[in-house]
């Protein structure tokens, strides 16, 4: 067997150590580590009998499901990178993904294999096609682009006994998709390496063990479920997806979470804030609770309070850090904060250095504002197939008189705290976040844009308690030609995913412009006159 | 299908789901089966209901069996109405 420290090691390790512990529970199912471990090679197998090689990409497209986590599992064991699709995205935008990193593979279900024949328009790049759902063999398949499919049953006919990866550590684990300012995703590329050191410092950290419950709310295209994932096969503890059935009812999640006494947490600030204001969390028994973690967003003080009041005796922590980076610096949230300030971010991890830096790229000293700089083990390789997007990310800089080093730049401005802690100020660019989801506010410009109707398009991102932000679009539209609000959302919804789509659309006959002749966003937040 | 199933569908065809093409969509067909609802999406549905009925849904009631369908969100509308 291989002795590389890769993702799926995690899970052979506790498989020897815990074979009959529950490894993966959902809706009623339970996967010990023994099976998630022998399904897994079996998948490995499938994979490299349709040609999937180490280095390979293989995309996923499905909703959460016990055989989603086998099936990342899988591709990380023979050799490739899993490539996590919004699974409430339209399949226009899974078909970009899939053929801008050129996936050799895809896992789906029957359900999908319609809209994604009619989004691929018959050029597909994958070789190999798997349903996911398909449980009986004889069942006759839906094709897509040509390629017919692989039934999941199919994998019982693969051996079970381990499986050699043919994988190195610096080898990609997976590609996140994320929001691209010019109008494209963008592929942040993160190997085993960089996932690890976060994962098992995290485990290491909040000392989970193979009796904790971890609850799986992030989907799978998002980092946090890197920790809920790893941490806890790293522990030998159960991870607990959350069923996409109730995921979006807060009082269903609160209920669920608090009934299986989930012991660890890890959420967005706006998915717990919800909790408290509509899921009815302070009618639970939180007795079970014991590390909560967020990250994603600020989390608005007097929420934090409150959840610290009805579980006193839980650790938390937030945990901040872009994709590129995953979790580079954290904060042990000792006691409930008191007043409006908000929670600082903490000071780096121990796998990586935190540098505050100035334009000139100097070092800014304790009280001043800077540029957060991110260098060491968890920063990403780039961005998949983009080497100018990664040569402005990734910059080879000074990070101590005399010594060079790459680091990545977060476009996050902070203050160096009198105590070396950093508190976020803010975004140097027009990147937001809605409900934990990060929106590069241009990718919706440029959508908008492509309207034919419209002749300019501004978005804006409204600052809202519960969810962090609220999106506008103001638009402009071409003279003599109608367009209404419903009609530009919806020519949003067909290749942006959900949380893009602009809540309200604001028509104006021109854009507010600054004394340099650039768009006033700032007086774009008011006065949503004639709004919809 | 009634007034308030009529409304109901209306407003998640043009306000949720940005897609006519969902023109189609039944009174008793699954909105959970296939992912159409996120929380932003259940919370959309509850304030445009309190609003356009003039009731208050209280949040224990904010539950994925009362969301299943339109029908099932019609039925929650003129329950809470009832009381």
């Amino acid at each position: 067997m291989s002795l590389h420290r890769l993702l799926p090691r995690l899970v052979t390790q506790s498989a020897d150590r815990h074979a009959t512990a529950p490894a993966v529970v959902m809706d009623g199912v339970t996967l010990d580590y023994a099976t998630l471990e022998q399904r897994s090679n079996r998948f490995a197998r499938s994979l490299v009998a349709h040609g999937v090689r180490r280095g390979d990409r293989v995309a996923l497209w499905l909703p959460k499901s016990p055989d989603a986590i086998v099936a990342l599992y899988g591709i990380m064991k023979a050799g490739a990178a899993y490539v996590p699709g919004d699974p409430a995205s339209p399949a226009s935008r899974l078909a970009y993904i899939a053929r801008d990193c050129a996936v050799a593979g895809l896992v789906t279900t029957r359900d999908r294999a319609q809209a994604l024949d009619e989004a691929f328009a018959g050029r597909a790049p994958m070789r190999a096609l798997w349903f996911a759902d398909a449980d009986d063999a004889r069942a006759e398949l839906p094709h897509v682009a040509g390629l017919p499919g692989v039934h999941w049953a199919a994998l019982a006919s693969e051996e079970p006994r381990a499986f050699d990866s043919p994988a190195l550590e610096d080898d990609l684990a997976y590609i996140l998709y994320t929001s691209g300012s010019t109008g494209d995703p963008k592929g942040v590329m993160l190997s085993h390496r960089n996932c690890r050191v976060f994962t098992d410092w995290a485990a290491e950290t909040f000392a989970l063990t193979s009796q904790d419950r971890v609850a799986n709310q992030a989907p799978f295209h998002f980092d946090l479920s890197t920790f809920d994932l790893f941490s806890a096969a790293a522990a030998g503890a159960s991870v607990h997806p959350v069923s996409p059935r109730i995921a979006a009812f807060p009082a269903a999640v609160a209920m669920r979470w608090t009934q299986d006494r989930l012991s660890v947490w890890y959420c967005t600030p706006s998915s717990l804030v919800l909790m408290l204001t509509r899921g009815g969390l302070e009618k639970q028994d939180l007795s079970a609770l014991r590390v909560l973690l967020f990250a994603g967003e600020v989390f608005p003080t007097k929420y934090l309070r409150q959840l610290v009041a009805l579980a006193p005796h839980a650790r938390y922590a937030n945990l901040f850090g872009p994709t590129e980076t995953n979790v580079c610096t954290w904060l042990e949230v000792k006691q409930a904060p008191e007043g409006d300030a908000p929670l600082s971010i903490g000071r780096a991890c121990p796998y990586d250095e935190a540098l505050v830096l100035d334009d000139a790229l100097r070092p800014v000293p304790a009280g001043g504002v800077g540029e957060l700089w991110i260098r060491g083990a968890s920063v990403m390789h780039g961005y998949w197939g983009s080497p100018e997007r990664t040569a402005l990310a990734l910059q080879t800089i000074d990070i101590a008189p005399g010594i060079r080093d790459r680091a990545y730049r977060t476009g996050d401005l902070v203050r160096v705290l009198s105590d070396g802690n950093l508190e976020f100020l803010g975004r140097r660019d027009h990147q937001v976040k809605t409900r934990g989801y990060r929106v590069e506010l241009g990718e919706i410009e440029t959508r908008l844009a492509a309207h034919p109707a419209v002749g300019e398009a501004v978005v804006v991102a409204v600052p809202d308690d519960e969810v962090t932000n609220r999106l506008k679009a103001v638009v402009v539209s071409k003279a003599d030609v109608e367009v209404s609000a419903d009609e530009l959302r919806e020519h949003c919804a067909r290749t942006l995913p959900r949380y893009m789509v602009p809540e309200t659309v604001e028509f104006r006959k021109d854009l507010p412009r600054t004394s340099s002749g650039k768009v006033d966003r700032r007086a774009l937040l008011d006065a949503p006159k004639g709004a919809r | 299908m009634n007034p308030t199933e009529t409304a109901i569908r209306q407003f998640l065809v043009e306000d949720v789901f940005y897609d006519r093409d969902l023109g189609s969509l039944g009174p008793d067909d699954s909105l959970l089966a296939k992912g159409l609802l996120d929380s932003m999406a259940i919370l959309k549905t509850v304030t445009f209901c309190e609003e356009q009925f003039g009731i208050t849904i209280p949040d224990q009631e904010v539950l994925p069996d009362h969301f299943e369908s339109v029908r099932a969100i019609a039925k929650l509308v003129e329950r809470v109405r009832g009381k």
